[in-house]
């Protein structure tokens, strides 16, 4: 008898096609709650697709077919009665180049929660508030919240992205990739936040930066080609590969 | 097939590195003991003189490690075989010190002490040096049977300094040997029973460096 | 060597061809500027904006108690003026707002006989002649009549010579364009009142809703035919549809204010939907994706965050509409007629600045300088309203987004 834990997923036999194109195939694995699980693996590996079905953002993509089943908690998130929108308040994302929307900076965080109707200005600054301290970013930003959010650094503004996520309070956040368009010390910050982040959510990180995979993450799965090479704690994955195409791959042997 | 050509290329020269210092230390080795066994001062100064050049690769090597750590940031095998490198020379320089301790016993004794010969010197020297290569030969082709066989080698030697303990003793009290040249030849003889422990300590990181652990614990 | 030569020349021959271009072009635009305002400046005055174009004629001879008055000016006149102390009116020859000679009253004295007038037509208030009104003729019992075309100086000469008139035709200044800029505006109005939110709604359907088919890429393709197709062809359809439709519904009889922003509207709609498509395609995916991401609906997504990042480009589109409605004239010919009229109604005829132009230019003789001097309003109302708009989407942005633009 499988055992559910809300905010951790379990993916079963999740396979998904772009048309008939393989993205996803097979995959089987249960992701830890409250802890930060790496997805690697090569461009095009369907890490990025996978970190999609969590959220169901493929539904975005004409000719994607998702078959297997992915349990968030108890919840089938792929069958008929789940509620797309239910489900992305619960389970926030952070994209690769930080994506501010083009409104000020009080109104970037508060924006998910106007979306759920939540229109009393207290609770929403008190909100706001909370998420941009909890994303470290509340004392830089504090005399400027009805600045442009344009107006931030690339940092700033991934952190500003962050906060816009926390502000929602979902149990996971997903990063695509959040570092790779930062300068190395916006990046540190980045993953010194995500460290800290981890205490109250379940994260999930694309990265093609292995170094920061090790830093960061706690558990690591390596896409290939669709499939699951290797999946299991960062530090075993990453000195004792059990997979030839693991040890390739992390030690740049890949092909 | 790799993508990291330049890596590969760096892992090899470290590799060949090695081995080159092994050579150096292994010829100190022969050198030290036939200087002292045939008393010649001037190869005992020579071969003093040639440690020079081992500890020059200790620190060509260490820096070419730290280099590719720097810049290459490696992990699993790579992290443990550069690693290894950097434990293994450390012990290959002790060796070479210890080729040079045997000479400098040559030169102390050099003058009015009258050579005794023990066959199971050159024996031990033999075994200590083989040791040192089949270690150096077991990290390069990543033999891990052959580093468990240096491990197991080191009784040989152990052997060999009790036997030749034994017949020194034997030798003083029928007073056939100077004891001067007694007590020499016994710091000798430790020198290459340490030689071989170096030797051992080689072959468990090469055992390291393959598996990732370190006298049966996994330590990366 | 010589192949840095050859690489100069060609150099040098394509800039040429740049320079030479954009002088070409700049020379020709300052030569309309240049045209327009040379002909149509001097008669550019406040009276030609707030005036009637028709002036108010009237027929009218003395009440048979009046005395002469054979008072002085209280005035002093120019060399140009003719003051008949016998009647003691003032006159000079001027030109109206349309360009033509007329006859102008420069002063009336309060005793003068035709001070007050009996009306002969219809009504029984007495009319006041007053200063600026145009005297077109005026008949005697004895004496030819004067008329205005030989001149003032005539006219005061035969008045001083009679002692009474039998009577006098006089109209009142007209000529000004009124009507048509009131026109003008509220076609400007009610057209993008039409155009911008259906414009808008089909673009944001098209680009945001519409799944990527043959059936969307036709009709993008015919949207994209339409704003070929000759302003003319649509007011034929003004005119077979709308004009219709407005006298079913309203108490219009003929073509109308609202059949004629009926018709732009149509017009708009290409051009708006695709100003509006182009500038919702540039706006990153990252942004839909973001929204959707935080658990807005695909709706919240398009209104809250696409449509107003659009903005800057959908005034754009307004822009060029208000161009376009304020240039366009052959459409209008059909959809809401070419009658020059004071009192504007939605339901009434009623004509547009550039219709003005058409049909000044059709008078016989053509009148050039008063269709410059229109020319010159609309590029003023153009520039007016661009800045507006300028202004106002600044101020949107600033608010809305926080981004000072």
């Amino acid at each position: 008898m499988k055992q559910f834990v809300e905010g951790a997923f379990s993916i079963e036999n999740l396979t998904l096609f772009y048309g008939n194109k393989l993205a996803l195939n097979d995959i089987n694995i249960d992701i830890h709650n409250k802890q930060v699980t790496a997805l690697i693996g090569p461009s095009g590996c369907g890490k990025s697709t996978f970190l999609r079905t969590l959220n169901r953002m493929n539904d975005l993509i004409p000719n994607c077919k998702v078959d297997g089943s992915i349990y968030y908690g108890e919840e089938n998130i792929y069958s008929q009665e789940s509620d797309v929108i239910d489900l992305r308040r619960r389970i926030g994302m952070v994209f690769q180049k930080p994506n501010p929307f083009p409104m000020s900076i009080y109104e970037n965080v508060a924006y998910g929660l106007k979306c759920q109707g939540i229109k009393d200005k207290n609770i929403l600054q008190a909100a706001v508030k909370k998420a941009l301290v909890d994303a470290a970013l509340y004392e830089e930003v504090k005399d400027r919240l009805k600045e442009s959010a344009l107006s931030l650094s690339g940092g700033q503004q991934q952190r500003l992205c962050i906060a816009r996520a926390i502000a929602m309070s979902p149990d996971v956040i997903l990063m695509d990739e959040p570092t790779s368009a930062l300068d190395p010390i916006a990046t540190a910050k980045i993953e010194e936040l995500i460290t800290e982040l981890k205490k109250d959510y379940t994260i999930i990180i694309v990265t093609h930066n292995m170094q920061q995979a090790l830093r960061i993450s706690d558990y690591t799965a390596f896409f290939l080609m669709g499939e699951i090479i290797e999946y299991g704690k960062t530090s075993e994955l990453f000195s004792h590969p059990k997979n030839p195409k693991t040890e390739d791959y992390i030690t740049g042997r890949f092909g | 097939m790799t993508y990291r050509v330049q890596f590969e290329k760096e892992l090899e020269d470290l590799k060949i590195d090695l081995i080159k210092m092994g050579d150096e230390v292994i010829s100190n080795i022969k050198d030290g003991l036939k200087s002292f066994l045939t008393m010649d001062g001037e190869l005992a100064q020579a071969t003093i003189k040639k440690d020079k050049i081992v500890n020059d690769y200790e620190i060509i090597i260490e820096k070419k490690c730290l280099q590719i750590i720097l810049k290459e940031q490696p992990v699993a095998k790579d992290l443990r075989l550069i690693t290894a490198v950097l434990k293994m020379i450390t012990d290959l320089e002790r060796i070479g010190d210890h080729a040079a301790d045997i000479s400098k016993m040559t030169i102390f004794m050099q003058e009015n002490t009258k050579p005794y010969t023990v066959k199971q010197m050159a024996l031990m020297t033999e075994a200590s040096q083989k040791m040192i290569k089949k270690a150096l030969d077991s990290f390069v082709t990543r033999n891990l049977e052959l580093a468990y066989e240096v491990i197991n080698d080191d009784d040989e030697v152990d052997e060999y300094f009790l036997q030749v303990k034994k017949i020194v003793a034997q030798a003083i009290r029928n007073n056939e040997i100077d004891a001067d040249y007694a007590l020499y030849l016994m710091m000798v003889a430790k020198y290459l029973e340490r030689i071989s422990d170096h030797a051992v300590n080689i072959g468990e990181w090469v055992v390291f460096s393959i598996l990732g652990e370190h006298k049966h614990d996994v330590i990366f | 060597m010589s192949k840095n030569k050859k690489r100069k020349a060609s150099d040098f021959v394509l800039n040429s061809i740049t320079y030479l271009s954009s002088t070409v072009s700049l020379i020709t635009l300052l030569g309309i500027l240049i045209f327009i305002f040379g002909q149509g400046f001097k008669l550019l005055n406040v009276d030609l904006l707030v005036e009637n174009f028709e002036s108010q004629g009237y027929v009218a001879d003395l009440y048979d108690n009046v005395r002469l008055c054979n008072c002085e000016p209280t005035i002093e006149f120019d060399e140009n003026t003719y003051y008949s102390p016998k009647w003691g009116v003032a006159l000079s020859d001027t030109t109206d707002l349309l360009g033509r000679t007329v006859v102008k009253v420069e002063f009336v004295d309060k005793d003068s006989p035709l001070y007050k007038v009996r009306d002969k037509g219809i009504g029984n208030d007495p009319i006041e002649l007053r200063d600026e009104y145009h005297i077109i003729r005026i008949a005697f019992d004895e004496y030819p009549t004067a008329l205005s075309r030989y001149g003032s100086e005539n006219m005061i000469n035969y008045l001083e010579a009679n002692d009474s008139l039998r009577e006098i035709e006089f109209q009142t200044e007209g000529g000004g364009i009124r009507g048509s800029i009131i026109t003008t505006l509220y076609l400007i109005v009610l057209t993008l009142a039409f155009a911008l939110p259906i414009g808008i709604a089909a673009a944001i359907y098209l680009n945001e809703y519409a799944p990527a088919n043959k059936v969307t890429k036709l009709m993008r393709s015919l949207i994209e035919t339409l704003t070929g197709v000759p302003s003319i062809i649509y007011g034929l359809m003004g005119l077979a549809v709308f004009v219709p439709l407005t006298v079913k519904l309203t108490s219009a009889t003929g073509g109308n204010l609202l059949s004629g922003a009926m018709t732009l509207a149509v017009i708009l709609l290409p051009i708006i939907i695709r100003t509006t498509e182009e500038s919702l395609k540039v706006i990153p995916d990252d942004y839909r994706q973001a929204s959707l991401a935080l658990g807005a609906s695909k709706t919240q997504t398009t209104f809250q965050i696409v449509l107003p990042s659009a903005v800057p480009g959908i005034m754009t589109a307004t822009l060029l509409a208000i161009g376009r409605i304020i240039g366009e004239s052959a459409a209008l010919v059909f959809a809401i007629g070419t009658a020059i009229k004071d009192e504007v109604s939605l339901t009434g005829k009623s004509t547009s600045l550039a219709v003005h132009i058409w049909a000044m230019m059709t008078d016989e003789p053509a009148n050039i300088e008063l269709s410059a001097t229109i020319a010159i309003i609309i590029m003023f109302i153009v520039v007016i309203l661009n800045i507006l708009i300028k202004i106002i989407s600044g101020r949107y942005m600033k608010r809305k987004m926080g981004v000072s633009s």
